[in-house]
């Protein structure tokens, strides 16, 4: 039990922090915190993976075990780059946290518990979901067989491979980390991935608060608690982020929904909010947007479109805005394996 | 215009954070000073918005996928925007402001954790207590073998989140009307309600199926065991019954599933 735990914290906490140290290097001390560099590392590693995972789905049927093989090489190759890189690059920031029990502190308190009914409540409920018997199983046939999307979940017959669903990666990704703990995929899927997604997402939630109020603690703990409460009180209908992060955490579409979307927003935030003559160095921001696109269209071959429509809104509106076409033709850029993935899907 | 209405509406459902919304980006237009922040916060979230109900837009995108307009609505920063105009209105009055704008949340949405959407885990795997105890029973020892079982149409979105050595002779792809699916005829048994058994022991062995497990919700007409199948038995509200004649590998029938499966 805690080997397979401890191989989860390796893989889904360790190496995605050492690996986020990699584009930290390049952002500004002045910004640069410890949840903003798991937030980078988490996206580089999802990006990684569905750069080998497609590949090889694509050319070997039965190639499973050479994609936990080649992930973990890379995984462990960039985790070591990014120590490297930032203990010769730049000195870490330390920040200096005062722990003084007052109205900050309850306020802190409250959000932490918040947080944590959210995960126990993901634990200990179950809903039925339909897509289940598609990805979840996607998963578990990819551990038990090492078959990648050419048997069909459903009925467990044989099948050519299903391209649309094999470029959105997730099903693969929550087999590979089945793989590594050996924990049933479906385990991962419905009570253990939602422990890391679900604060994940928060974390990413917290970067905005430090977007946008900098260091006033209570500001920031104020909107964290707005944010937790929509997300509690979010069920309004079956279509919203917030109802797909609490009844399909572990699908796609909701890390989509919920990670990949709003992780843009906060990089457009962290990119464009700063005035133009500000000399901040974000190059390491543009380093993850490009990678929140390879691992977008992990999460959903729909991704491709939306990520690519909200990309192209934001570039058209900065642009003309700030009377800046360069805006648009970087973020044109960052779209590039967007493009890539349409092509492949178009082609093969 | 109309149908995009709709799905806006659908959206929002029994709530009004699309209400919050609304003020938050009128707020933040008025108030925000940032122009930085007013062009991220304000102006790109109304451009979606607008572009959210042209036409022609939705035209496009239903080429692409249909069924999905709603996920445009997934672009809209709606809870950061909401958060920080609710931060701001606030402003120093912290503590009467929180609890102020936490029971506008509260009001304004619908509790997630609600039995509606969610009961209590039974396991670890998230799944019926009573599928995990079917599957045990009717599974392969060896786990490179694969077998073939009838299971009730409620319980086959489970079975293969378990086990992956049990086959199904139909799945979810059967029984979603929208989808294009192959003509089942042991699911159009299943979904009648009514199985007779002299025909329910005939497709089960035209689809291969080792075992066969009956809900009590479904009325079988006559005796199984007459037809050879045994029952072996029950969990729950689930009949066993094991198919004696489902060697039908090594001999299958000219118009059964053996020969669809392999013309596929």
């Amino acid at each position: 039990m805690i080997t397979k735990a401890l191989a989860l914290i390796i893989i889904l906490i360790v190496i995605p922090y050492c690996i986020g140290l990699l584009p930290a290097s390049f952002v500004d001390k002045e910004i640069r915190t410890m949840p903003m560099i798991y937030v980078f590392g988490f996206v580089l590693s999802l990006g990684l993976f569905e750069l080998i995972s497609v590949p090889v789905t694509v050319i070997v049927p039965d190639g499973f075990p050479k994609i936990v093989g080649i992930y973990l090489g890379v995984e462990c190759a960039f985790a070591m780059a990014g120590l490297i890189v930032y203990n010769f690059h730049k000195k870490p920031q330390s920040e200096k946290i005062v722990l003084k029990f007052d109205e900050n502190m309850v306020l802190w308190i409250i959000v932490g518990l918040s947080i944590l009914f959210q995960v126990i409540m993901y634990v200990c409920l179950q809903s039925f979901d339909g897509d289940d018997a598609y990805y979840v199983v996607q998963s578990v046939l990819a551990e038990q067989t090492n078959m990648l999307y050419r048997i069909k979940p459903y009925t467990g017959l044989s099948t050519s491979m299903d391209l649309r669903h094999a470029l959105a990666s997730v099903p693969i990704w929550i087999a590979f980390l089945g793989r590594v703990s050996g924990i049933h995929p479906t385990i991962i899927a419905h009570s253990i991935i939602g422990i890391i997604l679900i604060p994940l997402i928060y974390i990413v939630y917290y970067n905005y608060a430090r977007v946008l109020f900098g260091k006033d603690s209570r500001r920031c703990a104020a909107f964290m608690l707005f944010v937790s409460f929509m997300y509690i009180f979010g069920n309004v209908s079956i279509y919203t982020q917030t109802t797909f992060m609490l009844t399909r955490t572990w699908q796609g579409k909701s890390m989509l929904a919920n990670l990949i979307l709003i992780t843009i927003g906060w990089i457009m935030l962290v990119l464009f909010r700063k005035d133009e003559e500000s000399e901040i160095s974000t190059f390491g921001c543009w380093i993850v947007l490009f990678f929140l696109s390879i691992a977008a269209a992990m999460c959903s071959t729909a991704s491709v479109f939306l990520v690519a429509l909200m990309m192209a809104v934001y570039g058209v509106t900065l642009a003309i805005c700030k009377k800046d076409v360069q805006i648009a033709l970087k973020l044109m850029i960052t779209c590039v394996p967007l493009v890539a993935y349409g092509a492949i899907y178009i082609l093969l | 215009m109309a149908e995009t209405v709709e799905i806006f509406k659908a959206y929002n459902g029994t709530g009004y954070f699309c209400l919050l919304f609304i003020a938050a980006l009128l707020y933040l237009w008025f108030t925000e000073e940032d122009k930085n922040l007013r062009l991220l916060f304000v102006v790109v979230p109304t451009v979606l918005q607008v572009l959210f109900f042209v036409p022609y837009f939705y035209m496009a995108y239903n080429m692409l996928d249909e069924g999905t307009y709603y996920r445009i609505l997934w672009l809209l920063p709606m809870t950061a925007v909401i958060a920080y105009s609710a931060v701001k209105v606030i402003g120093t009055n912290l503590r009467l402001g929180v609890a102020l704008m936490c029971l506008i949340i509260i009001l304004s949405g619908t509790y997630a954790y609600n039995g509606m959407v969610f009961t209590k885990a039974e396991n670890a795997y998230h799944i019926p207590n009573e599928v995990i105890s079917l599957c045990d029973m009717v599974k392969p020892e060896d786990k490179d073998e694969r077998i073939f079982v009838a299971f009730p149409p409620k319980l086959v979105h489970y079975v293969r989140q378990y086990t992956i050595n049990i086959m199904l002779p139909f799945g979810r792809d059967s029984m979603v009307d929208s989808w294009k699916k192959a003509d089942n005829a042991l699911y159009d048994m299943y979904s009648s309600g009514y199985l007779p058994a002299e025909q329910l022991a005939k497709c089960a062995t035209d689809y291969l199926c080792d075992y066969v497990i009956v809900s009590e919700d479904e009325t079988i007409d006559g005796d199984p065991t007459e037809y050879g199948l045994i029952r072996c038995g029950a969990v729950g509200e689930y009949t066993v019954y094991e198919n004696k004649a489902s060697h039908i590998w090594h001999n299958p029938s000219p118009d059964g599933f053996y020969s669809a499966m392999f013309a596929e």
